[in-house]
């Protein structure tokens, strides 16, 4: 059982880095473009926020405090990009 | 005490003196609870909307750059004189044509080689009179100086085959300043031509060898920047019409015209708020890098204490700030097609 949980929670991880390892091709393949490559972080954190909350509530851990840290953070990346690309 | 008091901001820890259900809480580093990471945003808002406001009612304090059609011109020569090529000489006719193109694309609001209304940059270059054998075009947009320009397309293959073309031997070039898809900016188009004169490929010269009196036009058909490989040189018959599909141009080119060296014409256009991006990188690299450093650190401090734990949303985390900085280091101002 605990083998079963730390599998899934590898498995868990490798899909999160997965979807990081596509979005840094694709913000390369997209470097000419800087509404192309803000477009792309967007998706990602859309793609992060959707695995958080999955992640957690599947592990019965998310509470007000997880999701809100999960929401700044895309708020900081968001703007990050924003300040970058649509400047 | 102090000591260990002010690490508590930087690294995960336990408190004595709190307990739940007989054991003690672990804590994250301050710097990294909820109104710490809410504190970051809310300096990251204000910083967003200072630099708006401050490009929309005074960019000059951003700073200004003004470059010139003669800057990216001799940066180019520069780039050819380093592969061990001629100088491209500056042709009034093709600057004229890389000004018209800049004045369609702000007036029609299109950032491509083609315009919405189907005109090609060739098209552009037949109406300022300009009778090619080679063509080719690059544009560039919201540059802050002329070097970044010549090098983005230096970094782009099929820019930088342009530039490095030794069938070109003509440059002009328009750098324009207007409002294109609602931002102010900066447009950069360079026009790349030989005129049929110039024509020095040995088979084309066998197969006109009257180019005054031939009709014979080779040009380059694709709207790509990159243009005049010889595989894509098309020669066309006297009858236009035995393949019309490859005809970039509707009315062949009957009388070659001289070379049409101008060196007087440049044009330039300012850049206001040059160092918003600069600082705009700047401020994201240090606040997400500043985030990013922290949760490092908690990994580093949980995997060398075993009473401490790993937070399951930590190694998420680190994923989103480290693609963010990654995005933000790589990022380049401007864009080229």
């Amino acid at each position: 059982m605990l083998m079963n949980s730390k599998l899934i929670e590898k498995l868990a991880h490798t899909i999160l880095y997965f979807g990081f390892v596509v979005g840094v091709v694709a913000v390369y393949m997209a470097r000419a473009s800087g509404h192309g490559q803000l477009l792309i972080v967007i998706i990602l954190v859309a793609y992060y926020l959707i695995w958080g909350f999955s992640y957690h509530s599947a592990r019965k851990d998310l509470s007000a405090r997880v999701a809100a840290e999960y929401l700044i953070i895309s708020l900081i990346a968001l703007l990050s990009a924003f300040i970058i690309f649509a400047s | 005490m102090a000591v260990k008091k002010f690490s508590h901001h930087f690294v995960p820890h336990h408190h004595p003196s709190k307990k739940y259900e007989g054991k003690t809480i672990q804590h994250r580093a301050h710097l990294l609870g909820i109104g710490a990471l809410f504190s970051y945003a809310l300096i990251f808002s204000l910083v967003t909307s200072g630099l708006f406001i401050i490009r929309v009612s005074a960019p000059k304090i951003l700073g200004t750059i003004t470059f010139s059609t003669d800057q990216i011109v001799s940066l180019t020569n520069q780039k050819r004189a380093e592969n061990g090529l001629p100088p491209l000489s500056f042709n009034g006719q093709l600057a004229t044509a890389a000004s018209q193109k800049a004045g369609d694309m702000f007036a029609n609001n299109y950032w491509a080689h083609n315009s919405p209304a189907g005109k090609t940059p060739w098209s552009f270059i037949s109406a300022a009179g300009y009778k090619y054998v080679y063509a080719g075009e690059n544009l560039a947009r919201d540059f802050s100086d002329a070097s970044a320009v010549v090098n983005a397309w230096m970094n782009s293959p099929s820019h930088k085959e342009n530039i490095l073309d030794k069938n070109f031997r003509e440059i002009g070039v328009a750098v324009a300043d207007g409002k294109l898809d609602g931002h102010e900016g900066i447009l950069v188009v360079q026009m790349f031509g030989s005129a049929i004169s110039q024509a020095a490929t040995p088979s084309l010269a066998k197969a006109s060898p009257t180019p005054v009196a031939s009709p014979t036009v080779v040009a380059e058909l694709s709207p790509k920047p990159a243009v005049s490989s010889p595989a894509q040189i098309v020669l066309v018959s006297p009858s236009p019409t035995e393949s019309p599909s490859l005809i970039p141009e509707p009315s062949p080119v009957v009388v070659a015209t001289a070379p049409d060296i101008v060196t007087g014409d440049n044009s330039s256009a300012t850049v206001l708020a040059s160092r918003q991006f600069s600082i705009a990188k700047m401020v994201s690299l240090s606040i997400v890098g500043f985030i990013f450093s922290l949760f490092v650190l908690e990994v580093l401090v949980v995997s060398r204490r075993a009473h401490l734990k790993l937070r399951a949303s930590t190694v998420a985390h680190l994923g989103l700030l480290g693609f963010v900085l990654l995005v933000v280091w790589y990022a380049v101002q401007g864009s080229v097609i």
